[in-house]
């Protein structure tokens, strides 16, 4: 886990420049132009082809669903002693590739990998859409469908809680609890680029929807510094929740009896684990789409490499973890557990121990090889094989394990059925369905910054033109004057020399974060970290209150041999509400600070802001500024030199 | 078979509650369209009897005040029996709101002493079973029994002119004294008819060794606690005949004492062509070709009465290797056993086998000690003749009217006698049954028989002891009894069969007190009516016939199903769902075989083979069936199970397994040889619920040399948490005896009838989701001479003190109660299976499906079979034994009452009641002077998986086996 990112620092900005992870041409109005237009073009055959087919994949998964949740669960191939089958492996797998998404985005994020801008923002839409596959699993799974919100305390009449010291509550926290963060940051990252649709978009129903999506998103330099505050801290405590929530996940089976689960390596082996796929699924889907959207210079051979180098680097943690459960299990001399041991080398199901093994270990090592990691097709053969591999890991460990337990009278054999097939092949049709909407509707890589990357690998150097818009002048009350420039530098320069005039009631607009903007126009720091810290306490403090009084004073029972107050039980859950609750603190702190949702603005109404998402950079000076005056403020604006400046009137209309 | 196989599908008028396409085969959700069917099964039954009722509806008007007498909702027991070919086995039936819901043993009666087998608790089943027979059918048109009784008088007034000529009765084995004196009656009335005795299981060989004997056909009653060496010759002990139960308990009983003194006694030696539990029970086990035994039969008699007349030592060549050495240690035994020694014959054997049997008893002076003769209970075998002359009959026209009651022989009789070819042919037979069976549909007219404990009647157990069987519910299925069907031959005017049994017993008691009736009926034993001892000395012996059967060819063995017996309760789904106890097959048959043999004839299991008899019956002979290869099979044996493969009756039944009997010869009923074995090449499926054979060097099922104590592995128990618990006064644990159980698979009958646990199907239990909540794990191991030992363990919920399956539960559907319960709250389960998993012994059990059919049309009669105070658990729902907490909760209010503790013994466990051998002691483990705490204290107690310190609440008792270096040696 640690040796990722020390591996990724050991380039300095230097060499990431020379080695710049983005190419070609680029200028402020043709990054966003190009990533805004892909869902304002119109759909494509090819599109509607594979949306089709992902559909008729899910229609198989929906009604294989449908007659489980009518008939039961015996309609997929689980018995006893088998009680978890391919839906558990189907929950993990996807819980697993849905690790890499907010991973690359916070992780790399809080590293300052400038690598994770082209690619972090499908990378997330694909967590959200893996743990929605999940989600499905842990649910459909239940042999009461109707009664899963057991497992969250609610306050009920007969004063029944759930059983705090099961893995599977721990599991619904934190699953829940990572869905939740993920949406939070995937949005917040999101604001910008939907302000950039809504002032490109033309046809009117998308424009006001996308309208009230962006919240009135204004780009000003306070709404900047906030969402970067805010985003840095959501990153802060998504790294540690990717970190506990496999972690979760693999207590599942650890704190279990099951020989072949009850292993306390899981969880650092179940964290890599799910990094490892999830890079391999972020590479299989991101191969294609890069060649889809002629991306090749945004989404760069520079990326995959880095990208394969994660995958080899966790693959090699994956091999670690392989290695001491096989070490721990030979060295208790146990009957059971070398018994399983024997098994998965040359027995029972020693066959899905070898595609692992084959899959995972073998071919990943064939990412030690440039040549590899830097050839689309091969990378992409590799990241196809090393998701079969995980699914098979998953079986190895849930099916097989199950199947050779402690009493071999209990022992049997586990056949997945066509509900089992069709649920799988389901998930897999609904997840690219999914994708196949969100590279259509949303911005796939974030376009600000896109452009402040650009701006710093110094890749701007074609200048573009944008179609002047004639917008008609309005008519009410003067609210600002409003200076445009094309270069974030003069913006800042200009701030300073306003702010050296006297005048105070000044904002600046830009389509990207510039630093010192803030600073410049002499604003506090933001109390969003304050927020964000109350939140975290909080949750916690809750969190623990409520498991404590509950399972101790509420509802005590005798469970397991285990006291009512079992303070280790009681720390995944306390600590996945931490995390929600700063998330929560984070999130809304920023909407509170920029004050958003904000729907219509007087500035909206300046002729041409609609490039303040685009490619301008706007300073506006208040009309209620102490020292406005029309003429004098107008003429120290020009003193700027500024490409124009212009009137905002209210808009009355 | 074939023959067979056309009445089916000849049948194809309206009233067939179901076309023969949607019986067999089942597939797909077979589960539910069997349920469901049962339902509309009970649908239809209950328009067809609904003739009979008025059909306007009566309201009825419930009272609010108390009935004397009578708590709502309060259980009573009733003193009946169940009868097991013609004898009684007592029992006591629960009562719940005048529902029988459980049948327990009754300790008053001699076949039961307490105790039932599994077929027994299946009775329950049998009783509510909705595919019963419920209306008269006349050519299979819906009648009634006004209409059959009026046909049935006018028949036999006609045929009373000519005193019976051309009438013949098959009845099957009874030993009721009433139906004696109707008997005689109806004999009187019709000199000239022929009676007819139909037994598929019947002991013939035995009764023509006694007549040879002892000049007469006397009876045996063995009793093995006398004995200090029991030598078994291919005989079931433990389950032959309606004196299994009482065998094996005071087997076990015996056995147990001699143990506390470190001894195993009786020494119990067993030579069988397949195993059987008493086999797997045996101190020394021999596989043994069926031919084979009699040669050891008459070695033996040989070696220990050198003198008896007849008696040559068979040559050495006869007999190999592990046999001769099998007998040498068996003579020595016997000699030094003298009096002591018990030596039994199974039915399958030939006369001379049993013959040579009661010879060594009567040599070795054991005859009044260790078996004792009386005069038969079973009185019809002596009045009637068997089927044969009925066919001849038949054929020469000379019958015209044939009144069968109670038997299958279209089904059960040997096919050479072609029954149902020949019924056919007769315009007068009457067949009364309690299914409408392959005989019915070859019969003109069937109606209803009312089952055991729906009917007043009487019965005899082994020993002659006769008790009263009483009716606990009205007829289901509007049957009527066989004394009403012999007061009918007798020409005697319809009065209830009450009166009948009463003035039976009034007369021979030569009194009309009511209160002698009244205990006799309570007790549902009679006093002083067992048979007396009869002393009787051995005729000398007539030579001896030299024939020496062939060792050549692979022979065929035919044994009954341990369940389904001879395919009468094959419509009882929990006897089929009951795993074999040797092969743990369900819902089928087998043919059984060593790995020698299955390796010659290169099958493997579940490969089908063909076997064919030598003597060329052609094709029709023939019989496909899949191959269980399991050791401790006789070598050149394949042994199979009849009864299955019934093709009429209920959908439960029909299709299940093969029916093999176009293999049987009357000259050879059990055993057929040499037969042709050819191996098809292909595969069908075995329903196997276990799933592996041996214990892969765990140590799980314990063995102590006799007075030896189990090495102690020191139990590591060190607590991270204090207990913060409060905890019961009384706390309850379990100990099962695994040197007394003998793996007969009673308590998981008992506990599916206690726990309503439902039957899921054979496609269910193939995909591993049978829901037996105790089951019984049979090992083979390593033996010490090479062959292969049978181990059974009996497996309940652990109820460990701290559970693996409460710690991962996230709704805490199950915890612990404060008496040490490991309890289920089935409403708050979710069905996240994960107390499943973290299971190590895998005894919790989850409904895949909705397996009660709760609501569904099927329940009306069945939900009145359940045990009131036990949930109906529906699905999506995990189950598990819980130690019948009902039970104990229900003693706990009655303790209450009394403000005292429950006395050890007052709360039993369904499988602690019904077990034959009294292995399993259930009480409460805080007071160390109850017999759980004792038996816990044992230096044979273990707990399964020790090691990981789940600290279970029931433990074992290490069986108890011979060391190798002691075997051979005196007693």
């Amino acid at each position: 886990m640690s040796r990722a990112p020390a591996a990724l620092r050991s380039e300095s900005p230097a060499q990431l420049v020379r080695a710049s992870v983005i190419e070609g041409a680029h200028s402020y109005g043709s990054l966003t132009d190009r990533i805004a237009g892909i869902p304002l073009s119109t759909f494509r055959a090819r599109w509607w082809l594979a949306l089709g087919f992902a559909g008729v994949l899910t229609i198989g998964g929906v009604i294989a669903g449908a007659a489980t949740i009518y008939e039961g669960v015996g309609e997929w191939g689980i018995n006893q002693p088998t009680a978890w089958g391919f839906a558990i492996i189907n929950f993990v797998w996807w819980i697993g590739i849905g690790h890499a998404g907010t991973l690359i985005s916070a992780f790399l994020l809080l590293m300052r990998q400038p690598w994770r801008n082209s690619i972090n923002r499908f990378a997330e839409a694909m967590t959200l859409f893996a743990v929605m596959q999940a989600g499905l699993f842990p649910l459909l799974h239940l042999g009461r469908l109707w009664r899963f919100y057991w497992l969250l305390p609610y306050p009920d009449v007969m004063r029944v809680w759930p059983q705090w010291r099961s893995p599977l509550v721990w599991d619904a926290f934190a699953v829940m609890t990572y869905f939740t963060v993920s949406v939070l940051f995937w949005y917040l990252g999101l604001l910008p680029d939907l302000a950039s649709l809504r002032d490109r978009a033309r046809r009117p129903a998308v424009r006001r929807l996308v309208h009230v999506l962006a919240l009135g998103w204004r780009g000003s330099a306070a709404h900047w510094h906030r969402l970067e505050t805010g985003y840095l801290l959501l990153a802060g405590v998504a790294t540690p929740l990717v970190v506990s929530v496999h972690s979760i996940v693999s207590l599942d089976f650890a704190v279990s009896l099951v020989p072949g689960w009850n292993a306390t390596i899981f969880p650092p082996y179940f964290v890599a684990g799910a990094i490892y796929s999830g890079f391999a699924m972020v590479l299989t889907l991101a191969i294609p789409l890069r060649s889809a959207f002629g991306m090749q210079d945004l989404i760069t051979t520079r990326h995959l490499d880095l990208m394969a180098k994660v995958m080899l680097v966790s693959g090699l943690i994956v091999a670690y973890g392989y290695l001491t459960e096989m070490f721990t299990e030979w060295l208790s001399t146990e009957p059971v557990e070398s018994y399983r041991l024997h098994a998965r080398l040359a027995g029972y199901g020693a066959w899905s121990y070898w595609i692992t093994i084959v899959c995972n270990v073998v071919v990943g090592q064939a990412l030690w090889f440039r040549r590899v990691r830097t050839r689309p097709v091969a990378l992409f053969v590799v990241a196809l094989i090393v998701n079969v591999g995980m699914y098979m890991e998953r079986y190895d460990i849930i099916v097989t394990g199950l199947e050779r337990d402690y009493l071999p009278t209990s022992w049997g054999v586990y056949v997945p059925t066509l509900a089992d097939w069709a649920l799988l092949i389901g998930t897999l049709g609904l997840f690219a369905g999914l994708f196949l909407v969100f590279i259509r509707f949303v911005p796939v890589s974030p376009i600000y910054e896109l452009k402040e990357l650009a701006h710093r690998m110094r890749r701007l150097t074609e200048t573009s033109r944008a179609p002047e818009v004639q917008q008609p002048s309005a008519s009410g009350p003067l609210y600002a004057l409003v200076a445009g420039f094309e270069e974030p530098g003069p913006l800042l320069e200009g701030v300073r020399r306003m702010r050296m005039l006297g005048y105070t009631k000044i904002e600046a607009y830009s389509p990207m974060p510039v630093h010192g903007l803030h600073k410049a126009l002499g604003r506090r720091r933001s109390r969003i970290p304050a927020a964000a810290l109350a939140g975290g306490l909080l949750g916690g403090t809750c969190a623990y209150l409520l498991l404590y009084l509950t399972a101790v004073h509420d509802y005590p029972w005798h469970i397991g041999g285990k006291p009512l107050h079992s303070w280790p039980s009681f720390v995944p859950i306390t600590f996945e509400m931490t995390i929600l609750g700063t998330s929560f603190g984070a999130f809304f702190g920023v909407l509170r600070a920029c004050r958003l949702p904000r729907l219509s603005h007087p500035i909206f109404a300046t002729p041409g802001f609609e490039r303040a998402t685009r490619d301008r950079f706007f300073l506006a000076v208040q009309c209620d500024d102490p020292k406005f005056s029309l003429e004098g403020t107008t003429s120290d604006l020009s003193a700027l030199g500024p490409e124009s400046v212009v009137q905002t009137r209210e808009d009355t209309r | 078979m074939g023959s067979r196989g056309a009445a089916t599908s000849e049948k194809k008028d309206g009233w067939r509650e179901f076309a023969p396409a949607t019986l067999a085969p089942m597939s797909g959700l077979e589960r539910r369209s069997f349920l469901k069917l049962m339902g509309a099964s009970l649908a239809l039954a209950g328009l067809g009897a609904g003739g009979c009722h008025s059909s306007t509806p009566e309201h009825i008007v419930p009272t609010t005040r108390k009935q004397n007498a009578r708590v709502p909702g309060s259980t009573r027991w009733y003193a009946t029996s169940v009868l097991r070919d013609g004898m009684a086995l007592g029992v006591l039936a629960r009562c719940d709101d005048g529902r029988p819901t459980k049948l327990e043993g009754n300790p008053d009666h001699p076949a039961s002493l307490g105790a039932t087998d599994a077929i027994t608790q299946a009775e329950l089943l049998g009783l509510y079973d909705p595919h019963r027979s419920a209306i008269v059918r006349r050519q299979g048109r819906a009648s009634s029994w006004e209409v059959l009784e009026d046909f049935l008088r006018d028949r036999l007034a006609a045929l009373e002119g000519k005193k019976g000529a051309g009438l013949h009765v098959v009845l099957g084995p009874t030993t009721s004294p009433t139906l004696k004196d109707l008997f005689e009656l109806a004999a009187t009335r019709f000199p000239q008819a022929g009676w007819h005795r139909h037994a598929p299981l019947d002991d013939a060989s035995a009764r023509e060794a006694m007549r040879r004997i002892f000049g007469r056909p006397l009876s045996t009653v063995v009793q093995p606690e006398m004995a200090t060496v029991v030598v078994c010759l291919d005989c079931d002990l433990f389950t032959e005949g309606a004196s299994g139960v009482c065998c094996a308990d005071r087997f076990a009983d015996a056995r147990r004492k001699a143990l506390s003194s470190g001894s195993l006694s009786p020494w119990l030696m067993v030579a069988e062509p397949s195993p059987t539990i008493t086999g797997a029970r045996a101190d020394d086990r021999l596989a043994v070709r069926r031919t084979a035994v009699s040669l050891l039969a008459r070695e033996l008699l040989y070696r220990v009465a050198p003198g008896s007349s007849g008696v040559a030592e068979v040559t050495n060549v006869a007999l190999v290797g592990e046999e001769r050495a099998w007998l040498e240690r068996a003579a020595a035994r016997l000699l030094a056993a003298g009096s002591r020694a018990l030596v039994v014959a199974g039915r399958a054997q030939p006369s001379g086998v049993h013959e040579a049997a009661m010879r060594i008893n009567a040599a070795l002076g054991s005859l009044g000690h260790t078996t004792r003769l009386i005069e038969p209970p079973e009185w019809l075998a002596s009045r009637a003749v068997g089927l044969q002359p009925l066919a001849s009959a038949i054929d020469s026209g000379a019958a015209d009217t044939v009144v069968l009651a109670g038997v299958n022989p279209v089904f059960d009789a040997l096919p050479e006698l072609r029954i149902g070819e020949r019924l056919r042919k007769l315009e007068g037979t009457f067949h009364f049954g309690l299914y409408r069976d392959e005989t019915a549909e070859a019969c003109r007219w069937h109606a209803p028989l009312a089952h055991d404990l729906e009917s007043w009647g009487d019965a005899r157990a082994p020993d002659g002891t006769a008790g009263v069987l009483q009716p606990l519910v009205e007829p289901l299925g509007n049957g009527r009894t066989l004394i009403w069907l012999m007061a009918m031959l007798a020409g005697l005017p319809g009065v209830p069969d009450l009166d009948r049994v009463r003035e039976h017993w009034q007369r021979r008691w030569r009194t009309n007190l009511e209160s002698t009736w009244r205990q006799s009926v309570g007790t549902g034993v009679i006093a002083d009516t067992a048979a007396a001892t009869v002393q009787e000395d051995p005729r000398q012996a007539a030579e001896a016939s030299a024939e020496i059967a062939p060792r050549s060819g692979i022979e065929v063995v035919f044994d009954p199903d341990p369940f389904v017996l001879d395919g009468r309760h094959a419509h009882n789904a929990w006897l089929q769902e009951l795993p074999r106890p040797l092969t743990r097959v369900v819902w089928g048959n087998v043919a059984l075989m060593g790995p020698q043999l299955a390796q010659r004839l290169g099958v493997e299991t579940c490969g089908v083979i063909r076997i064919e008899p030598a003597d060329g019956h052609g094709d029709g002979a023939a019989v496909e069936l899949p191959a269980l290869v399991i050791p401790g099979v006789a070598e050149e044996t394949i042994a199979v199970t009849i009864g299955h493969g019934r093709c009429a009756g209920s959908p439960v039944g029909i299709g299940r397994g093969v029916d093999v009997s176009s293999l049987r010869r009357i000259s050879a009923q059990w055993l057929v040889g040499p037969v042709h074995v050819g191996v098809t090449g292909r595969s069908r499926r075995v329903v196997i619920p276990q799933g592996h054979e041996t214990m892969a060097g765990r140590a799980i099922v314990r063995e102590v040399a006799p007075g030896g104590v189990l090495a102690r592995s020191g139990t590591i128990h060190l607590p991270i948490y204090e207990g913060a618990h409060g905890a019961a006064p009384q706390q309850w644990g379990m100990s099962i005896d695994l040197a007394s159980c003998i793996g007969c698979g009673a308590c998981v009958a008992a506990c599916q009838a206690e726990n309503n646990i439902p039957v899921v199907g054979p496609d269910q239990v193939e995909r591993g989701r049978e829901m037996h909540w105790i089951r019984v794990d049979r090992y083979f191991t390593e033996s010490r001479r090479g062959a292969a030992d049978i181990r059974f363990q009996p497996v309940p919920c652990m109820q460990c003190e701290d559970a693996p399956c409460e710690l991962v539960c996230p709704t805490g559907a199950t915890q612990h109660s404060a008496d040490g319960l490991n309890d289920m709250n089935y409403a708050r389960c979710i069905g996240t299976r994960y107390c499943s998993n973290n299971c190590p012994y895998k005894v919790r059990r989850f409904n895949f499906y909705l397996f009660a059919e709760r609501g569904d049309e099927a329940a009306p009669r069945i939900q009145q079979m359940r045990t009131p105070r036990v949930t109906v658990r529906g699905r999506g729902v995990m189950e598990k034994c819980t130690y019948c907490v009902h039970r104990i909760r229900a003693a706990e209010m009655r303790a209450r009452a009394d403000n005292s503790m429950i006395s050890d013994g007052a709360v039993r466990t369904a499988c602690q009641q019904v077990c034959p051998t009294r292995a399993i002691v259930f009480g409460d483990v805080a007071d160390p002077a109850t017999l759980v705490s004792k038996a816990k204290r044992s230096g044979r107690s273990y707990s399964l998986l020790e090691e990981l310190n789940t600290r279970p609440r029931t433990t074992y008792l290490a069986d108890a086996r011979a060391e190798p270096e002691k075997e051979g040696g005196g007693v």
